[in-house]
C-alpha cells in the first residue's frame, strides 16, 4: 500500500522528478569532465570523453522511471505501444473492429430477445409451479378456451392444483372487456386487468395490503383496486396513506387495498399491468360495457406440492378423454359456442380438445394479443443457433486476420525478441492490441444492438408475439453476455495466433520478412474457412427461402387483389353477455343502421364496391379453415377441409376474385332458412369433389344443400401457410351479414388503399358513434400480418446472411493474404524463374477459393437437407428450388473471389531480387 | 559551485534488485542482483553524498576494481528512494 502511495506521489510529480534526475546526471557528467580536465585533457576532449563514459543516459533515465512505475507502468507502456501499433496498422484494426461489431452485435440483439423471453421470470414465488391452462391447438390461441366461473370451480376441485385463479380475457373477440381506467393523478389510461379473488395468492406475489376477497368480487361490492409498485411510485410518490384511501378515477373512484411487489406487472410475459381490479368490476369499467357479471377468464393454476407439470398434464388428459368418451360436450366450464357462428366472427371451442398446462415462464400475452406459449416451436432455438454460428464465423475471420497481421509483423517481433524482449512480454503487447480492438468492437456491438432493439417494432407481428411488449431494457445479463462473448471471441481468435507468432525466432526471420507456415496449421485454417462458408451458405439459403415465401405471399398465393382491397372489422358490443332478447334487439339495431353505413362508404371517392364479408386470412379464419367438414355429393360423403364463406353478393368482386366458369353471385341468389343455396366454389374444391371437371350445376350438402353456379380461382383460406384453398361462397342479405357484435366489410378501391382509413372511420363514426373496436386493414397488411413469422424469418436470416457473407469474404481475404505472406519467398523464386505475376496471383487465389468451393458444396447439401426440416416445422415455406437457391452460394463465391483477388494483389509487391538474395 | 542531491541512509540494509524490472537489462553485470544497492547503502553510511561522489568512493575503496556505470547507478539509487531506504535532499557544495 505504501509503495502504491509512493508510486502515485511520484506519478503526480513525475515531470519535476524527471527534470531533477536529468539535472543530476548533467552535474555528474560535469564533475567527470572537470576531473578529466584536471588530469590534463583539453576542455573539448574532456566533454566528449565524459559523455562517452556516462553511457546511455536516456536508458538510465528510463530505468530510473521504471523503478517508480513498476508493473503498472510497464502495462501502461504496453498499452501505449499496442495503440501505436494499431494506429500503424489501421486497416487491420478497422476490419477487425467491424468483424467484431457485426458478429457480436447480431448476437447481442438475439440475446436481448432471449433474455426478455426466457431469462426474466416474473417476480412470483416458485414460478416453476405456476401454470396457465392453454389450448395447444388452434394456432396457440387460448382465448378459444376461456373459462366460466363454473369451470374454474371444477378446476379447483382437482387434487393436482393447490389453487386456481383467473384473469379476464381481453383480446380478439373479448376486446370489449378491456378495462379503461384513468386516474386523475396519472396522465392517460393505465393498463388494467380484472382478476378473480385470490389472484395474487395463487400467483405467489407479495402484497403491501391485502388480496381481493370473495366479497370484493360481488356485483354490488365497493370498487377496489391493487396498484403496481411502479404506479404507486410514479403516480402517488410512494405515499403509504394511498393504501386504504379512495382515489378519484374515471369511470369510478377506486379504493386502493394493496400494492403489488416491485417488478410485478402480470403473470404473462408482455403484460404491463398497473392496476388490478376484481372481475365483477369489469362491467363498470370495461370499454364495451357488459350485461352480465361473468366475463370469460383465462385460467392460471398453482400446482399442488409434489405435482410436476408433466404429471398434472397427464391427469388433465385423462379427464378430457373421459369427457370426449361420454359425448361431444365441451370440457367442463368451457364457454360453449353457438352451433352456427353468425357472419363476421367464429368460435373456436366447438370441439373438446385436450388442454395443455404451460409453465408461466413460457406464456406470452398482452391485453390485445392472444396468449402464446413461446418456446414450443424451435424458432428462437434456430435464431440462437444461427447467432452462435455467426459468432463462430466472426471468430474464425478474426483469427485469420490476426494471423495475417502477425505474419506481416514477423520481422518486428523477431527484432524485439532478438533485443531481449521475452515471449510473455511480446504476447502481452499483442494481447493489449487485441483487447483494444475487442473493447471498441464490443462497445460498437452494444450500440448496434441498441439500434436493433429500436428497429424491432418494425418486425413486430400483429396477432403474434409482440416483441415490443417484452421488457427489452438492458440488464446485467446482457452486459455479462457481451463481456462473455467478447472473451470467448478473444480466446478463440487470439490464442492460436499469439502462441504461433511469438515462437522463438530464427535468424532468417531477421533477414527477410518471410513468414513460415507449417502445413498442419495452414490445413486447419482451410478447413475452418470451409466450415465457415458452409454455415454461411446455410444461413443464406434459409434467407432465400423466407424471402421467396414472403414475396410469393404478396403476389401469387393469396388469390385476392392485395393492392386494391380493404377490410374493415367493427365490433359493436360484446357478444357473450347479452340475453337472447337483448342480443336480438341489438342485432336488429345494427342491421337497421348497416345499409346506411354501406351507402356512406360507397359515397367515399375511390371506393368501387362495398360488401359484407371478412378477410380470407386471419387467426380465427385459420382455425375454421383447418376444421374437417363433411360434404355429401351425389357420389358419396367425404370429409375434407373446407371453408364456408358468406357475404353479400358483391363480396367476390370486391375481393377481385377471378371467375373461371359459370357466374358470380347476385342478389337473386340470397336464400334464407334451409332452402338450397346457389354457391360459387374455388377451383381446388371443384377439383376435389368433381375431378372430371363438370362442377357447374352440381349439388352437394354441407349442413345445408348447395348448388354450384360458378367457379373462381383459388383464394387462400385462413392462412397462406395452411395451403387451404377449398372454399364455398354463398350470398347473404345485409340482415344475415349483420351481427350484433362484429361486422366485417370488404371494400374494393382505386388508388392507394392506405389513404382510405380516415374517410372510412369517419363514415363508421357518423353511423354508429364510438365503437369499442374498429379495424381497417389493407389487403397488403392482412397478408403481411399472416406472413409475420416468415417476414421475421426473412429479416432475420437476410440480416444474419449478410453478416455471415461479409465475414466469409473477410475470411477468404485473410486466408489469401496470409498465403501470400507465408509463401512470399516461394512466390519470389517463381517470379525470378520467369512466372508472370498473373499466374502467381492465380495460384494464390485458387488456394483461397478451394476451401470456399468445398464449403459451398457442403453448405448447399446441408441446406437442402435442412430445408425439408424447416418446411416441416414452418408450414407454408416454399419448397427449395435448387437452381434459384444456388444464386446465394454463387454470390458467396463471387464475394470470396473478389476478396481473394484484393488479397492476391499483394503478389505484385514481391520482388524477385529480394527473394533470391534471401536464398 | 555545483548543485546536486545528497543521499542519506536511513534504514537497515535489505536485498533488492532493479534489473528485473525491465524486459531489457541496461547493462549486463557480473554482480549478483542486489549487490549494487548493498554497496550504495554501504557508501551512504559515511554521510550524505551525491551520485558522482558515491561512484568515486566505490572506485577508490575497491582500488579501482569496481567501476559503477551511471546507467546502473541512478536506477539503483531510485530503487533505494522508492523503497524508502534513502532520502533525497538538494544542497550546494563548493
Amino acid at each position: 500500500m505504501i509503495s502504491l502511495i509512493r508510486r502515485l506521489i511520484h506519478f503526480w510529480r513525475r515531470r519535476r522528478e524527471a527534470d531533477a534526475l536529468a539535472e543530476e546526471l548533467e552535474m555528474h557528467r560535469h564533475l567527470r569532465q572537470a576531473q578529466l580536465e584536471a588530469q590534463g585533457m583539453c576542455e573539448a576532449d574532456a566533454a566528449k570523453t565524459s559523455r562517452r563514459l556516462m553511457g546511455n543516459t536516456t536508458l538510465a533515465r528510463d530505468d530510473a522511471r521504471d523503478v517508480w512505475a513498476g508493473r503498472l507502468g510497464a502495462a501502461w507502456l504496453d498499452v501505449r505501444h499496442g495503440l501505436h501499433a494499431l494506429r500503424a496498422n489501421r486497416r487491420f484494426a478497422v476490419v477487425s473492429c467491424l468483424t467484431l461489431t457485426l458478429c457480436l452485435g447480431a448476437n447481442l440483439l438475439v440475446f436481448t430477445i432471449v433474455n426478455a423471453l426466457w431469462l426474466r421470470p416474473p417476480p412470483v414465488a416458485d414460478p416453476g409451479g405456476l401454470v396457465m391452462i392453454t389450448n395447444p391447438g388452434g394456432m396457440g390461441s387460448t382465448e378459444g378456451h376461456s373459462w366460466a366461473e363454473a369451470g374454474l370451480k371444477q378446476l379447483r376441485d382437482q387434487p393436482i392444483f393447490a389453487g386456481v385463479a383467473g384473469q379476464v380475457a381481453t383480446s380478439g373477440f373479448d376486446a370489449s372487456f378491456l378495462p379503461h381506467i384513468v386516474f386523475e393523478r396519472s396522465a392517460g389510461a393505465v393498463e388494467a386487468l380484472a382478476v378473480t379473488p385470490q389472484y395474487f395468492s395463487v400467483a405467489g406475489v407479495r402484497l403491501v395490503g391485502r388480496d381481493f376477497s370473495l366479497d370484493d368480487d360481488r356485483p354490488d361490492a365497493a370498487p377496489v383496486a391493487i396498484l403496481s409498485d411502479r404506479l404507486w411510485g410514479t403516480g402517488f410518490g410512494r405515499d403509504a396513506s394511498v393504501i386504504g384511501a379512495t382515489i378519484p378515477a374515471t369511470p369510478v373512484p377506486l379504493r386502493v387495498i394493496g400494492v403489488a411487489a416491485p417488478r410485478f406487472h402480470g403473470v404473462r410475459l408482455g403484460e404491463r399491468v398497473d392496476v388490478w381490479i376484481p372481475r365483477a368490476l369489469t362491467r363498470r369499467v370495461a370499454l364495451g360495457g357488459m350485461a352480465r357479471d361473468n366475463p370469460p377468464l383465462l385460467a392460471m393454476a398453482r400446482l399442488a406440492p409434489g405435482v410436476s407439470v408433466a404429471g398434472a398434464q397427464q391427469a388433465m388428459y385423462a379427464d378430457w378423454r373421459v369427457s370426449q368418451a361420454t359425448g361431444p360436450s365441451p370440457p367442463p366450464g368451457v364457454v360453449r359456442a353457438p352451433s352456427t357462428p353468425p357472419m363476421g366472427f367464429s368460435f373456436v371451442s366447438g370441439l373438446p380438445v385436450p388442454l395443455a398446462l404451460a409453465p408461466i415462464t413460457r406464456v406470452f400475452g398482452s391485453p390485445t394479443s392472444r396468449t402464446l406459449v413461446v418456446g414450443e416451436d424451435g424458432v428462437l432455438f434456430v435464431a440462437m443457433l444461427t447467432a452462435i454460428l455467426v459468432l463462430l464465423g466472426g471468430c474464425a475471420t478474426l483469427m485469420v486476420l490476426v494471423l495475417v497481421s502477425c505474419e506481416q509483423r514477423r520481422q518486428e517481433f523477431a527484432v524485439r525478441m532478438a533485443l531481449g524482449c521475452s515471449r510473455t512480454r511480446l504476447m502481452t503487447a499483442l494481447l493489449v492490441e487485441l483487447t483494444a480492438i475487442l473493447t471498441v468492437g464490443a462497445v460498437a456491438a452494444m450500440g448496434l444492438a441498441v439500434l436493433g432493439v429500436r428497429a424491432l417494432p418494425a418486425l413486430s407481428l400483429p396477432g403474434g408475439l409482440e416483441i415490443t411488449r417484452l421488457d427489452l431494457t438492458p440488464d446485467w445479463r446482457l452486459a455479462a453476455f457481451g463481456v462473455l462473448g467478447a472473451l470467448v471471441t478473444l480466446a478463440l481468435a487470439g490464442t492460436g495466433p499469439l502462441l504461433r507468432s511469438t515462437r522463438p525466432v530464427l535468424a532468417s526471420d531477421l533477414a527477410l520478412s518471410s513468414g513460415r507456415s507449417t502445413p498442419s496449421s495452414y490445413r486447419a485454417r482451410r478447413v475452418l474457412l470451409a466450415a465457415q462458408v458452409a454455415a454461411t451458405v446455410i444461413v443464406l439459403v434459409a434467407a432465400h427461402l423466407f424471402v421467396v415465401t414472403v414475396r410469393d405471399g404478396f403476389t401469387r398465393s393469396p388469390g385476392f387483389d392485395v393492392d386494391r382491397t380493404l377490410f374493415v372489422e367493427l365490433q359493436a358490443r360484446s357478444m357473450y353477455m347479452s340475453t337472447r332478447a337483448e342480443g336480438e334487439a341489438r342485432l336488429a339495431s345494427v342491421a337497421q343502421r348497416l345499409p346506411g353505413l354501406l351507402d356512406a362508404l360507397r359515397r367515399v371517392p375511390g371506393v368501387e364496391l362495398v360488401a359484407i364479408g371478412r378477410a380470407p386470412l386471419g387467426l380465427d379464419q385459420a382455425i375454421l379453415a383447418t376444421r374437417p367438414t363433411e360434404v355429401e355429393t351425389a357420389s358419396g360423403t367425404r370429409t375434407i377441409r373446407l371453408s364456408g364463406i358468406g357475404g353479400t353478393p358483391e363480396y367476390l368482386q370486391a375481393l377481385g376474385a377471378n371467375r373461371l366458369a359459370g357466374r358470380l353471385l347476385t342478389t337473386a341468389d340470397i336464400r334464407t332458412g334451409t332452402a338450397e343455396r346457389p354457391c360459387v366454389i374455388t377451383a381446388s374444391l371443384a377439383q376435389a369433389l368433381w375431378p372430371d371437371g363438370a362442377a357447374i350445376g352440381q349439388r352437394f350438402k354441407r349442413g345445408l344443400p348447395f348448388e354450384v353456379v360458378g367457379i373462381v380461382s383459388d383464394i387462400a383460406q385462413g392462412s397462406l401457410r395452411l395451403d387451404q384453398r377449398a372454399a364455398v361462397f354463398s350470398a347473404w342479405s345485409i340482415d344475415q351479414g349483420a351481427s350484433a357484435e362484429m361486422v366485417s366489410l370488404t371494400l374494393r378501391v382505386t388508388g392507394d388503399p392506405t389513404a382510405f382509413s380516415g374517410p372510412i372511420r369517419e363514415a363508421i363514426t357518423s353511423t354508429f358513434g364510438t365503437l369499442p373496436r374498429v379495424e381497417v386493414s389493407t389487403g397488403r397488411e392482412v397478408v403481411a400480418r399472416d406472413l409475420g413469422r416468415e417476414r421475421l424469418g426473412a429479416w432475420f436470416f437476410s440480416g444474419f446472411g449478410l453478416v455471415a457473407l461479409a465475414l466469409g469474404a473477410g475470411g477468404v481475404f485473410g486466408l489469401v493474404a496470409h498465403l501470400v505472406a507465408a509463401r512470399r519467398r516461394e512466390f519470389g523464386v517463381r517470379l525470378a524463374l520467369g512466372a508472370t505475376p498473373q499466374s502467381v496471383m492465380g495460384l494464390a487465389l485458387s488456394a483461397g477459393i478451394q476451401p470456399v468451393t468445398v464449403g459451398v458444396v457442403v453448405g448447399v447439401a446441408a441446406a437442402a437437407g435442412l430445408a425439408a426440416t424447416v418446411r416441416a416445422s414452418l408450414t407454408g415455406i416454399r419448397p427449395l428450388d435448387l437452381p434459384a437457391a444456388l444464386t446465394m452460394p454463387l454470390v458467396m463465391l463471387a464475394c470470396a473471389a473478389g476478396a481473394g483477388l484484393i488479397a492476391a494483389w499483394r503478389v505484385r509487391r514481391i520482388s524477385a531480387l529480394e527473394a533470391l538474395r534471401a536464398e | 559551485m555545483a548543485r546536486g542531491s545528497r543521499l542519506a541512509s536511513a534504514q537497515p540494509l535489505a536485498y533488492s534488485s532493479h534489473q528485473r524490472l525491465m524486459g531489457l537489462t541496461n547493462s549486463p553485470s557480473d554482480l549478483r542482483p542486489g549487490t549494487l544497492e548493498l554497496l550504495l547503502l554501504k557508501a551512504l553510511e559515511r554521510g550524505p553524498e551525491h551520485g558522482y561522489a558515491i561512484v568515486e568512493h566505490l572506485r577508490q575503496t575497491s582500488e579501482d576494481a569496481l567501476h559503477v556505470g551511471e546507467s546502473a547507478l541512478y536506477p539503483a539509487l531510485q530503487c533505494l528512494l522508492f523503497r524508502g531506504w534513502a532520502k533525497p535532499s538538494w544542497g550546494t557544495r563548493a
